[in-house]
């Protein structure tokens, strides 16, 4: 039985949720903002769509961010529901931070249901006919991804796509309007502010003392003013610190306190290896205590991937029987303190708020999640060939990852969430794609139908 | 008064252990396997063992696992041929206090006297406050600061 949670104030749309649960074996829970925190809900109900309303996107976002944060929510699925047009054009914040779709209201909450779960589910793939007719329309095509941090050497650029050497997009920092191209320097697993497959560190080409100067040049006094005119408007969080539990008691006491530091919360270590390196946390709290007993096995693991980096931070331990210079010796990192008690939120910020007395703050200064300058697009060209119910076919050179999620902004404005399918060739010309469009009114869609068969090509043999 | 539990199959080891050990042991007690060890302490008062990991009859590890699945919480010191991390993740799975290395016994006396401390301590039932990790936290945080400032 599939759960789907939707936290909002609305009165019709749950009604509406709840007669078409019935068709797709879904279970409906409805959360009351004003009473109940989404958080403890999920921790709670563990559900696999989660739909909130995005009529309060200042809270809404950093939480939307702070679960998907924690890799037990990284499956699941996060809609926002916009009643006016107005919040869908607002729904990028939400998108850039977790969210995977949106939803305007008046629209088929059977079409809704169908989307969430073909994204949501393969097994709940719904057979899409092939098209009677393909077109072959151009288009743009913006892949959502966000801004991470920032100082004055360059940027982490968080996206789901795969770059190479450089990337081109608007970068508001380098006070140019148009699109410019930047060098990319190094890439990492993961995003820490958003639910992004990737981050990139981008440079400023800032010019040598022999380079030939003209208007497009960048001086590092453009970016520095930027930086200092947006100072009071970055998020005061500074340091990544990482947690390995499956308590969600925990968890829930976690989000309350999150408001200084950001945090990743994992819950096995494959995926950790991969994002340390990039997070390069202050200190790890891990928590040795599972349903099948102490896992050292995982602590092991991790401790080889700390060995790697430049400043290994500290490790420590909750709910371990053995002592610290045990623990030391065995995995030969100094840096690890055993704790007896299990993982409290009392010791550990005292742990925390003494760790961020003492140690630096880093260069860079990372972007509110709710900050509309975070989001920014990657442009590319598109062939689109055909819209069955709200699945969208296109060409494209790019190789884009299943659950991506881009903008169209010509020649309309939507969106659209990539979904698994057997037909994506990964790096090939002109790869074939398929996805849920969605962030759309209904005359939107009328208006992509209108275009389509219009110029339509041919029709299917 | 603080009692130390010696085990091991080598008698030589035992007696040269001993001999180490005793300014700093009330009373010192040997055991040549871990099943000898275990009828050492349900008899007496020990507040800390030393202990190999590798012995006939009861090794190291099914010693560890029988005292704690008999409710005793006593430090445990191993002894070993270092290199050996799956056995030593084995016995810490169960609460190991400290490692030393066989044939260098490099710091023993310093171990085994944190090691009695400690096992009186949890003899006079007195908890590890939050204080006492935050204090070591802080030992810890000092020496990564150090670390970095050497860099």
């Amino acid at each position: 039985m599939k759960i789907l949670l939707y936290h909002g104030r609305d009165e019709n749309f749950p009604l509406e949720l709840k007669k078409e649960a019935l068709k797709l074996e879904c279970q409906i829970f409805c959360g009351n903002p004003a009473k109940e925190e989404l958080v403890d809900l999920c921790l709670t109900l563990n559900p696999h769509i989660v739909v909130i309303d995005a009529a309060s996107p200042e809270k809404m976002i950093e939480t939307v961010r702070w679960l998907k944060s924690c890799s037990i929510f990284r499956e699941t699925l996060f809609a926002a529901f916009c009643k006016t047009e107005s919040e869908l054009r607002d729904g990028a914040r939400f998108l850039a931070s977790g969210v995977s779709f949106l939803h305007l209201a008046g629209l088929s909450c059977e079409e809704f249901m169908q989307d969430c779960f073909q994204i949501a589910f393969d097994e709940k793939k719904i057979q899409i006919p092939p098209p009677a007719e393909y077109s072959e329309v151009s288009a743009s095509l913006g892949i959502v991804s966000a801004f991470s941090a920032i100082n004055s050497a360059g940027f982490y650029l968080e996206t789901d796509i795969a770059l190479t050497n450089s990337v081109t997009l608007r970068a508001p920092m380098t006070g140019n309007e148009e699109e410019v191209t930047l060098p990319i320097v190094s890439t990492t697993e993961g995003g820490v502010n958003s639910p992004f497959a990737r981050t990139y560190e981008v440079r400023f080409p800032y010019p040598g003392p022999e380079a030939e100067l003209n208007e497009s040049t960048l001086y590092p006094e453009t970016v520095e003013t930027w930086i200092d005119l947006k100072e009071d408007q970055f998020d005061p969080r500074t340091q990544h610190l990482c947690v390995f539990t499956r308590d969600k008691s925990f968890l829930k006491e976690l989000y309350k306190h999150s408001q200084n530091s950001w945090y990743q919360v994992f819950r096995n270590t494959e995926e950790a290896v991969r994002k340390l390196y990039r997070l390069s946390p202050g200190i790890i709290f891990f928590d040795l205590v599972t349903a099948d007993g102490p896992d050292l096995n995982q602590l092991k693991t991790i401790i080889g991937s700390l060995k790697e980096m430049k400043r290994p931070p500290m490790l420590i331990i909750f709910g371990t029987r053995s002592e610290s210079e045990a623990l030391r010796k065995i995995f030969d990192y100094p840096l690890i303190l055993a704790v007896t008690q299990r993982l409290e939120m009392k010791l550990f910020s005292s742990f925390e708020s003494m760790f961020l007395g003492k140690h630096r703050q880093v260069d860079s200064r990372y972007l509110k999640p709710k900050d509309e300058q975070r989001i920014c697009y990657l442009e590319n060209p598109v062939i689109l060939n055909s819209l069955e119910k709200n699945v969208l076919s296109f060409m494209l050179d790019e190789d884009i990852p299943p659950y991506a999620i881009a903008r169209f902004s010509e020649p309309f404005v939507g969106y659209v969430t990539i979904i698994p399918d057997g037909q994506t060739p990964s790096g090939k010309k002109n790869a074939n794609y398929q996805g849920i469009l969605h962030g759309m009114s209904l005359a939107g869609k009328e208006k992509i139908r209108l275009i389509l068969s219009q110029n339509a090509k041919r029709k299917r043999a | 008064m603080k009692n130390l539990l010696i085990i091991d199959d080598e008698k030589l080891l035992v007696e040269n252990m001993e001999f180490i050990l005793k300014p700093y042991a009330s009373r010192i007690f040997t055991g040549y396997n871990g099943k000898e060890g275990l009828e050492i302490l349900e008899k007496e008062n020990i507040h800390c063992v030393i202990c190999d990991i590798s012995m006939p009859v009861m090794s190291g590890v099914e010693f560890i696992k029988e005292v704690r699945r008999r409710g005793i919480d006593v430090p445990v010191v191993f002894y070993s041929a270092f290199g050996n991390h799956e056995l030593m993740m084995e016995v810490a799975k169960y609460g190991a206090f400290d490692f030393l290395s066989k044939p260098d016994f490099r710091d023993v006396e310093t171990v085994i006297m944190r090691g009695l401390a400690e096992g009186f301590r949890k003899n006079e039932k007195t908890e590890r406050s939050d204080e006492y990790f935050i204090s070591e936290y802080q030992k810890l945080l000092e020496k990564i600061e150090t670390h970095h400032g050497e860099e």
